[in-house]
Order: C-alpha cells, then structure tokens, then sequence
C-alpha cells in the first residue's frame, strides 16, 4: 500500500518540518500499476520508487486494479493493455465510467507497436502511451512528461 | 428468163445459135450412132437444162454449142416436147462433125420417131423432170456455195449461192474465170497446194481460206471437195462446197476475245478458280490453283479432284454436289485440302452448277480461297474464349455506359449472381459504398492511362462482403474507339484474411516477445544504472528476473519456430517402432524434479504398445502435457498417465470424441482448476492459455499446446482435452491403429 511518512511534532520549525514533510508528502505522486506480469510490475515499480520517490501500487489484474483505484484513488494509473479476461481498454472503460475514477490519468503500457492500435488507442481518452520495453531510468521522466507534471 | 438462166448455168458461156433445117424422121435414141451409151448422166443433165430454155418453144430446131475454153462443139437437134411439164431432149451430139442437112433431116425423123417413143414415156419422165428441176432448185439455192472446177482450175459450173458469194454473174464466170481469181492473196499459196491435193487424192476437207468478193471484201470460207476422176485416175472436174463462216468467224473471234479477257480476269485472280464435270474432273484450272497444289495444268485437267480433298471431308464435299437446282444453284462449303507440301488447309468454295436445257447438271464452276489463318484464328478465338470462360479469375466486359455486356463463369460465380442476372447491370453497383468513390477514382485513372489497379470490397447477393482485386481496361473496337472496358477480378478474401491472422499473429508475436524483454531491458537498466548499489536486495532479484526472464525469451523463441516448422512441414517426424509404455516412462523421469518441487505424484498404467513413431517428438508432447498438468496440479495430488486400446465398435472410448478406427488412447489427469468449457478448444491455438498470469508465473509461453497438437498432427493423431472446473482436466491423444503393430492386439 502507500508508505507513510513519520511526523515528527517540535516546535514552531518543527511545524515547518511538518509542513515541508507534508508538503512532500503531498508532492510525491501515487502511482496505480495494472499489469498482469509480475516481473514487470517489480521492474516498473522499483524504477518509479528509487528514480522518482513516487508511491506506486501494483496489481495484477484489470478487476484487481479497479478495486484498488476506488478504495485509494492515485494521481495516475500505469494500465498494460493486454491481460486476459478484463483487457486494459476494458478495464479504461470502466474507470471512465465511474465518478469516482473518471479524473484520473490513465497511461497504457503496450507492446503492441501497429500504427493501427495506436490510432485505436488515441481515441479512448488515455492521457498517455508507453511502449514495452521501456527504459527503467526514464520511465518517472516519460510519465511526468505526458501528465505534464513538473 | 429462168429457163435462159438454168441454161446458162449448164453451159456457161455457151453460144447457141439456131440453124435452120429441115424436118427429118426421128430415129430412136438406141439407133443414133453417135450418141454415147449410155448417154452420160452429165450430158443428160445438161440437155435436160439445155432443153428447159427451149421451153415454149415448139418443134424442133438445129442448135449449135460451143463452149469457150472446152474444145466441145456439140451440134444438136432439139426436139420438144412440152407434157406436163416434162421436156424430153433428144439430141444428137455430133462432135465436129459437119453434116449435111440430109444428114441432119435424117436424123430429125429419127428424132421425131424417138419422139412419139419418148412420148409414152412421157408421163414417167415429167415426174423424173419434176425431181430434176426441184434438185437444179436445191443446187442453186443451197445454204452454202457449190462449184465445179476443171482440172486447170476454171469454174465449170456454180450455184447462185456461191455467186452472191463472189459478187459476180454466172455468165462472167463459168467457163471463164479460175477459181483462183476469187481467193485472196493471202491464201492462194495454200488453195493451191489444197488444189493439187484434191487432184492427186481425189478428196480434201474443212479447208478454210479466205475468198475476196467483187468489192474486194475480205471474207473466210470452208471447202469441201471430192474430185471426178476417169478410168484411169485422172481429174476430170470436183464437186465443192463452199460455207461462208464469216459470222462463225466473228463470234469466234468474239469468243476468243471473251474467252483471252476471261482468262486475264481469271489468270490474275488471287482465289482458286476451277471448272469440274459432274463426276469431278477438272475442265479449267487458274493459275492460283495450280501454285496452291504445285501443279501443272496438265496434270490437273481430266482428273479428279477429290483426291485434293482432306479424306475426312470428301464424304461433306461429295454429297454437297447433290444440292443444287435450278432454283438454287450455287452452294458453298468450307472443307480441308491437301496442299502441294503435304499440309493440311482449309478451304472455302462457292460452287455454282450450269445446267443444260433439260435441267441436268452438265458441269460446275467454282471459286475459293484458303481459309487456313482464318480457321486457326478462329479456332484460337474459340480456345481463348473457353479459357477465358473456364478462368479462375473474374472476367466481365462493360461498355461505355457501364455496364456488364458479358461475364464469365468465374465472374458469376464470385458476385453470386446468374450470369443474365449480371448482364445490363452497372458494375459498381456490385461495389459497397464506402468504396465506390475509390472505385470511381480507378476507373478515371483507366480513362486516362488505358489501364488501372485497385482493391475494393464488393457485396454478393446474399449481402457478404468480400475483398477483390480488380483490373480494369479499356476497350477498343476496330476503329479504335473507346467502347468499354474489361474487368479482371480475383476474389482476395482468403488473402485478406491470410493477411489479417498474419498481421494478427505478427503482432501477437511481437507482443510476447516484448513482454519479456520489458522485463529484461527494465531490470538491466536499473541494476546499471547503479541506482540500486545501495539496495542489494532488490538489485539481485533485477538480476534475476532479467535472467529468467532471458531463458524464458529463448524457449518462447524456440517454441515459435517449432510451430513454424511444424505446421509447414519442415521438420519431418523421423519413425520407428516404439514401445509406447517406455516413451511414457522416460517423459515422467524428465518431469519428476518439477512434479518433486509441486510435491505432486506421477502415475502411470500401461500395458506394453508398440507404435510407430517419432520418438524424441514423442517425449516432447508427453513432457509438455505434463509440465501443464504439474503446473496447473495443487499440492498433494497425483496426475495420471495411463493407456488404454479402443475398439470403436465397444463400448469403452471416451464419449466425447468419437474415434472411427482402432486407436491406442493416451490419458494424462491431473486434479488442478479445471479448464472453463468456453477456452477448451482456444486453448490449443498459439498464446492462447486459460490464466495468462498463473502460465506466465510459472514459465510458460503460450506455445506447448500448440505445438503439442502440431506434432500429433504429423502422426495423424488428434488431441483433446475433457475437464471440470474445480476438478481437474484430462489430455487425450489417440495413435490410430494402423500405427500399431500386428503384435498388438485389442
């Protein structure tokens, strides 16, 4: 789940602390990961904790993925497009079509390179589109850079 | 005077002259001492004609004769007798003789007395004169001349005919003038020589020489002559007939001229010309036929010419020449003909009959030609046309207003419409609309550039879509105007299709091999990054998962090309008899440190089977199907393997599958999950698995059934699998028995 930050309560700049430790607590982005390979999970996961500090959860599957982003909303969700059963454009769709998920970005992870898939793509609405196999190192840089985050 | 006349015909220039004298007593004829016995018929002939001037006149009379150039004097006394027409002469021919008149009176009594014998006679010689008179009549007005000559050729005697010929008057030319003198110069020489002839032989025939009238005109005859001739062979006179063939002449001329521009017509035809009798036979040959069968015209005319004909056909051209009428006399027929070099062409004839004026056909004029090209390019028209209506490919013809004209089989067939149905219809009708402008815009690109590509989707009747390819092009006609275009269609649906599972599993390919390399490619770049240095832990298990990732990148790779290779054939199972039951024991000895680290239990039941097969393809199947049960097995349970021989005909063969031979049946069961019913059958396509996440957890690629399924295929086996959710599945492979040895039995 999301790691918290311990507060540490002093004085007057203690509260400073407190408000810069929740000011940051506040600027580190929480990242939803739905992808239904494991190791890529850990690889993306490791990469967006240790490069860019951000908080990331991960599930497997797009029904898992779901749950989670109603319970926790994240600032934005990483959705692989191919996985059995419920598929990234279905699992999109259904975060589309609830209130309480319909603001969050979503960036697709896909392997798939046609042209044509990414026309399709385009259309649903995604904020973003990630190519498989990524650069670890980049990945913060290219998630930041299609949500337009500083 | 006509009796003057027939005298004078008789003796041409002859004086005559009366003399007095006195009447004697006639003597009978028998007693006349000069008188030749019996008196020659020319002699008589002529008193005969002599006497018919006397005519009229009565009694008797001294006459004297003579005739210019002959050394005859005849002094004769005449005695008349006028009875019914008949005049009898009595004469007395006395050559140079000078009677008295005593001798003269003597002999006028003799005559009188012959007279009053000759007058009981006379009844019989009036008919006899009738006949004479009626054959001088004959003589002179014949259709063609006659003409006596003497031995120096002078004209003795002559008819009027001959004389109208000539343009002269008997007086002017008996006794008097050569027959010579009437010839023209041109041919004097050869009547001459024809003369001579006659005098010699005594005969000579169908002589034509051309005679030269009074007014000098030019004009041909034909003669005939035979000679008089004494005891003793010599020429006394000759009778000849002359026929004037002057018109014969002129329409023989006109023929010849006639038949000279026939035959410049004819000779310089390009078609076969010929004339044949009834029975074949050639009559006339142009110069065309005879180059065509390289022959002389001798060696044509008066032969048959059906040999020429081609054996097949002569039956066809013979029977043909039982047609024509009257009505209808020309026919035509195309037939094959033997050429001078031995090849064989065809021929077209017009054959016209001409009859005669009792209907009969008396002979055939025909014309021809050689049609060979025109046969063989009709023959290949034909051939073309069938291959064309035979073809796979789409064919239709437009015209220029669009729309179909013709169509072939294919085109019919494709469109899923009756050819007539097709015909009038406009072609881009058949196009759906969210084509028809690309269709419209290739069609433009025809217009301008004579030809064009494109594909398009078409609707067939029944409302399916299907990709075609289309070529169109313009269409000329003889004049090179434009009339249309043709339409060459291929149906490309299986292509498109082919295409399609292909883009689709290139791209589900690619899809499977990224996944790992994501995986790969993520870890190594974190690890060398160096951003991990001081997180040991969770760089090894980068390092890991880069390395099993890499493994599992190779298999997937192998198990690609394994489909591949198998499903076209490239790897050939290599056979052997097998015992079935060690196959299965090597595969779970391969398998048993996977199922000791599942803590799952291998069993197998089987009797020994010998089959034959690929050994090493064998384990493989085996292995994989076992890999999955093991994968797929929880903790503690037991997969079985087990054999069993199946009778179609018993009882005991799985139900779901019915086998209709013999078979060895292999069961591998396992107590895993289960296997939805929907994915039962999709689970042996490439990448297709029931839970990606737990096959891919545990190593999988997505390919093992695929590829376990190709490899049955080669040994002409299927697969199959049979489960329940929540219970367990079970994989079934049937060898069919004639792969089973005849030491085996149900």
């Amino acid at each position: 789940m999301f790691r918290a930050e311990q507060l540490y309560l002093y004085s007057l700049s203690d509260f400073k602390v407190v408000l810069i430790s929740q000011l940051a607590a506040a600027m580190t982005r929480k990242i939803l990961i739905i992808d239904d390979e494991c190791d890529i999970q850990a690889v993306a996961q490791l990469a967006l904790e240790v490069v860019a500090g951000w908080t990331v959860a991960t599930a497997s599957s797009g029904l898992e993925g779901l749950e989670l982003a109603l319970h926790e909303p994240p600032d934005a969700i990483l959705l692989d497009v191919m996985m059995p059963d419920m598929d990234g454009i279905m699992t999109l769709q259904a975060l589309q079509s609830n209130p309480r998920t319909c603001m969050i970005p979503v960036i697709f992870m896909t392997a798939k390179t046609q042209l044509a898939d990414r026309d399709r793509f385009a259309k649903l609405g995604i904020s973003g589109l990630i190519s498989k196999p990524f650069k670890a190192m980049q990945l913060s840089k290219q998630i930041s850079l299609a949500l337009s985050w500083a | 005077m006509t009796i003057n006349n027939s005298f004078d015909n008789a003796f041409d220039n002859v004086l005559m002259k009366p003399k007095e004298c006195k009447t004697c007593e006639p003597t009978a004829i028998e007693d006349l001492p000069i008188v030749p016995k019996p008196l020659p018929k020319l002699y008589r002939s002529r008193f005969s004609l002599f006497t018919s001037i006397l005519l009229g006149i009565a009694g008797f009379g001294i006459y004297e004769i003579s005739s210019v150039g002959s050394q005859a004097h005849f002094t004769i006394g005449v005695m008349t007798i006028v009875s019914m027409g008949s005049i009898v002469i009595l004469a007395n021919v006395m050559r140079r003789l000078q009677k008295s008149h005593h001798d003269l009176y003597q002999m006028t009594q003799r005559y009188q007395d012959a007279l009053r014998l000759v007058s009981i006679c006379a009844v019989e010689e009036d008919t006899q004169l009738a006949q004479t008179l009626t054959v001088q009549d004959l003589y002179n007005n014949a259709p063609c001349g006659y003409h006596s000559l003497s031995p120096d050729g002078i004209v003795m005697l002559i008819n009027d005919t001959e004389l109208k010929m000539i343009g002269y008057d008997r007086a002017e030319v008996v006794g008097k003038m050569s027959f010579l003198e009437f010839v023209a110069p041109e041919s004097h020489l050869k009547w001459i020589e024809k003369f001579k002839v006659l005098k010699a032989k005594g005969i000579v025939k169908d002589v034509e020489i051309l005679l030269r009238n009074r007014n000098g005109e030019v004009f041909p005859v034909l003669a005939n002559s035979t000679a008089v001739m004494d005891k003793c062979g010599n020429y006394l006179s000759s009778r000849s007939t002359l026929i004037d063939v002057r018109k014969r002449k002129k329409v023989e001329l006109a023929l010849q001229k006639s038949e000279a521009q026939y035959r410049g017509i004819v000779e310089d035809q390009m078609d076969l010309i010929c004339r044949f009798s009834p029975d074949g036979r050639l009559t006339f040959v142009n110069k065309a036929y005879c180059e065509y069968f390289n022959l002389d015209p001798e060696s044509l005319l008066g032969k048959c010419f059906t040999p020429m004909v081609f054996d097949d056909d002569r039956a066809k051209v013979t029977a043909q020449f039982q047609s024509p009428s009257l009505d209808f006399p020309v026919t035509t027929i195309e037939h094959r003909a033997i050429s001078a070099n031995g090849q064989i062409g065809w021929q077209s004839w017009t054959n016209r009959a001409i009859f005669d004026e009792s209907g009969t056909i008396v002979e055939y004029q025909s014309v021809g030609r050689d049609i060979s090209d025109r046969k063989r390019q009709d023959a290949a028209v034909v051939k073309l046309t069938k291959a064309l209506e035979l073809a796979v490919v789409g064919i239709a013809e437009v015209n220029h207003l669009g729309r179909f004209v013709q169509v072939n089989d294919a085109y019919a067939e494709m469109s899923g419409y009756d050819n007539a149905e097709l015909i009038g219809q406009e072609w881009w009708q058949l196009i759906i609309s969210e084509d028809r402008s690309k269709a419209i815009r290739a069609y433009q690109t025809m217009i301008e550039a004579d030809r064009a590509e494109v594909e398009i989707r078409s609707a067939r009747k029944n409302g399916e879509i299907f990709d075609r390819k289309i070529v169109l092009v313009k269409a000329y006609d003889e004049n090179q105007q434009f009339v249309g275009h043709y339409s060459f269609t291929q149906d490309i649906s299986s292509y498109r299709e082919i295409d399609r599972l292909k883009d689709e599993f290139v791209s589900v390919v690619s899809h499977e091999l990224r996944t790992p390399l994501t995986s790969i490619a993520g870890a190594l770049d974190l690890v060398s990054s160096g951003i991990l240095q001081t997180r040991p832990e969770q760089a090894h298990r980068m390092v890991t998962i880069a390395a099993q990732n890499t493994e599992r990148l190779v298999r997937m790779i192998n198990d690609i090309l394994d489909v591949e290779r198998i499903k076209s054939g490239k790897i050939t199972m290599e056979r052997e008899w097998c015992d079935l039951a060690i196959i299965l024991q090597e595969s779970i000895e391969v398998m048993q440190m996977l199922a000791d680290a599942a803590q799952v239990e291998l069993k197998l039941n089987t009797d020994s089977v010998s089959v034959l097969v690929d050994r090493d393809r064998m384990i493989q199947v085996i292995t994989n199907l076992l890999s999955n049960a093991i994968k797929f097995s929880e903790p503690h349970t037991t997969i079985n393997v087990a054999t069993s021989l199946i009778d179609p005909s018993s009882s005991n063969h799985p139900v779901t599958f019915q086998l209709d031979k013999p078979s060895v049946l292999v069961a591998i069961h396992d107590r895993g999950r289960g296997i939805p019913h929907d994915k039962l059958a999709t689970i042996f396509e490439p990448f297709q698995q029931v839970d990606a996440s737990d096959s891919r957890q545990k190593g999988g690629t997505g390919l093992g059934l695929s590829i376990c399924r190709s490899i049955l295929h080669q040994h002409n086996s299927l697969l199959w699998v049979e489960s329940n959710l929540g219970e367990g599945s079970t994989f079934y492979f049937a060898l069919p028995r004639l792969l089973i040895s005849s030491t085996t039995s149900v």
